[in-house]
């Protein structure tokens, strides 16, 4: 578990990013390239083993299928992207 | 330190910050929420960094790397890794072993050893594009009970085509169980949502390898992935050699030789969407079928220009 001193942290460098990256670019995307500070990696993740299934309207999936999970198909939009995907 | 409060209407819904040797995003449709998701965002990644980057010589990947150079070693992962190997080796199932996480020899004498940074900047890459063996994901002994896991002599683990992918499934559940609103986790272009969904959706770009948008469809639950011979490349040995790029054949040991530029798919998960697009790109003129048969929606962008769609992904307006 995280302990508060770095949640604290955390939170600090973060909105101090966003703050700064706020004012340089309008508001709208906030930049957090900046070298990370080690002391906020304190561990926060619970990992399982177990089994687990996701479902929502569109997609489903068995975590340890050996087969492709259901899709819905994909539609277009005529506004412009929140977000990119591109090769890496 | 200057204190600043931004404006109510200006908020940020994003963030964007450098890990596992990417760029990633991650967008919440509260404001609220979005200083907490960024933390848990990169918390997560670190400690996926630490224990899985084969660049990272304190990793236990790397760890194993040096225990397995002679002979069969054996280490107790961590959860994390075991997390990670455990969808690593789903990935290789879901695609009959073209994805294999045991390509990280022949990777490494192919000329990707380091960050791939540092990669491009070489004049060429040492080893004139010798293939290395590869021992098989078939070979990895791995109990995910006690997280034993026994390599064969020569194995580097890789899990750079599916520990991404992974991790944004990972993080975006991770978010939404903690959180309110809905997110996207988009690492690398490897793109996974959950929790509500904004109105309409959220928005995908399909962006080609000169960052123009090629098409923009919605997610409704869908995660998204894109793999490109086009953009992790780099200088070989040889004067006419082809540009190499990440994508290994694990059947040659090679840069696959693709006919495409860039493959996207959609799917249930952003680990089988990756899956769906990397082993598109190894499949070459195969994949258009093979990707029906999965029942995978995707868009194939040739070399030439052309553009190929499977069912259930729609023609491109633009």
């Amino acid at each position: 578990m995280k302990t508060p001193a770095a949640i604290a942290k955390a939170r600090l460098y973060t909105v101090t990013a966003i703050a700064a990256a706020t004012l340089a670019t309008g508001g709208i995307t906030a930049h957090l390239a900046a070298a990370h500070d080690g002391s906020t990696t304190a561990s926060t993740t619970t990992t399982t083993t177990t089994n687990t299934t996701t479902t929502d309207s569109t997609a489903s999936t068995n975590s340890d299928s050996s087969d492709f999970g259901s899709v819905d198909s994909v539609q277009s939009s005529g506004d412009s992207a929140q977000s990119v995907t591109s090769g890496s | 330190m200057t204190s600043v409060t931004a404006p109510q209407h200006a908020r940020p819904t994003s963030v964007r910050f450098a890990a596992i040797g990417t760029t990633n995003h991650v967008h919440a449709s509260d404001p609220d929420a979005l200083v907490d998701a960024a933390a848990i965002a990169r918390d997560h990644l670190d400690e996926l960094d630490r224990a899985a980057s084969r660049f990272r010589p304190d990793s236990e990947v790397s760890l194993l790397a040096r225990l397995a150079k002679e002979r069969r070693a054996t280490i107790y992962a961590s959860p994390i890794l075991a997390y990670y190997l455990r969808q690593a080796l789903r990935v290789a199932r879901l695609t009959d072993g073209l994805v294999d996480p045991t390509v990280g020899a022949a990777l490494i004498a192919h000329g990707y050893d380091r960050d791939l940074a540092d990669v491009q900047s070489r004049s060429a890459a040492p080893g004139a594009g010798e293939a290395a063996d590869i021992p098989g994901w078939q070979e990895i002994d791995f109990d995910p009970q006690t997280g034993r896991l026994s390599v064969p002599a020569g194995t580097v683990i890789d899990l750079g085509a599916s520990a991404k992918a992974a991790a944004a499934d990972r993080i975006a559940a991770l978010l939404a169980a903690r959180l309110p609103g809905g997110f996207l986790v988009n690492l690398g272009g490897d793109i996974a949502v959950a929790g509500e969904l904004p109105e309409g959706g959220w928005r995908i770009g399909v962006e080609r390898a000169d960052a123009t948008i090629a098409q923009v469809v919605t997610a409704r639950g869908q995660a998204f992935a894109t793999s490109s011979t086009q953009k992790r490349t780099w200088h070989g040995g040889e004067a006419h050699e082809p540009v190499r790029h990440h994508i290994l054949d694990p059947r040659t040991g090679r840069s696959a030789h693709s006919p495409w530029a860039q493959v996207t798919c959609a799917a249930a998960s952003a680990l089988e969407a990756n899956a769906a697009s990397t082993a598109s790109i190894i499949l070459g003129l195969q994949a258009p079928e093979w990707l029906r048969d999965k029942g995978i929606p995707a868009r194939l962008d040739h070399l030439d220009g052309g553009t190929t769609m499977t069912p259930g992904w729609p023609e491109a307006d633009r």
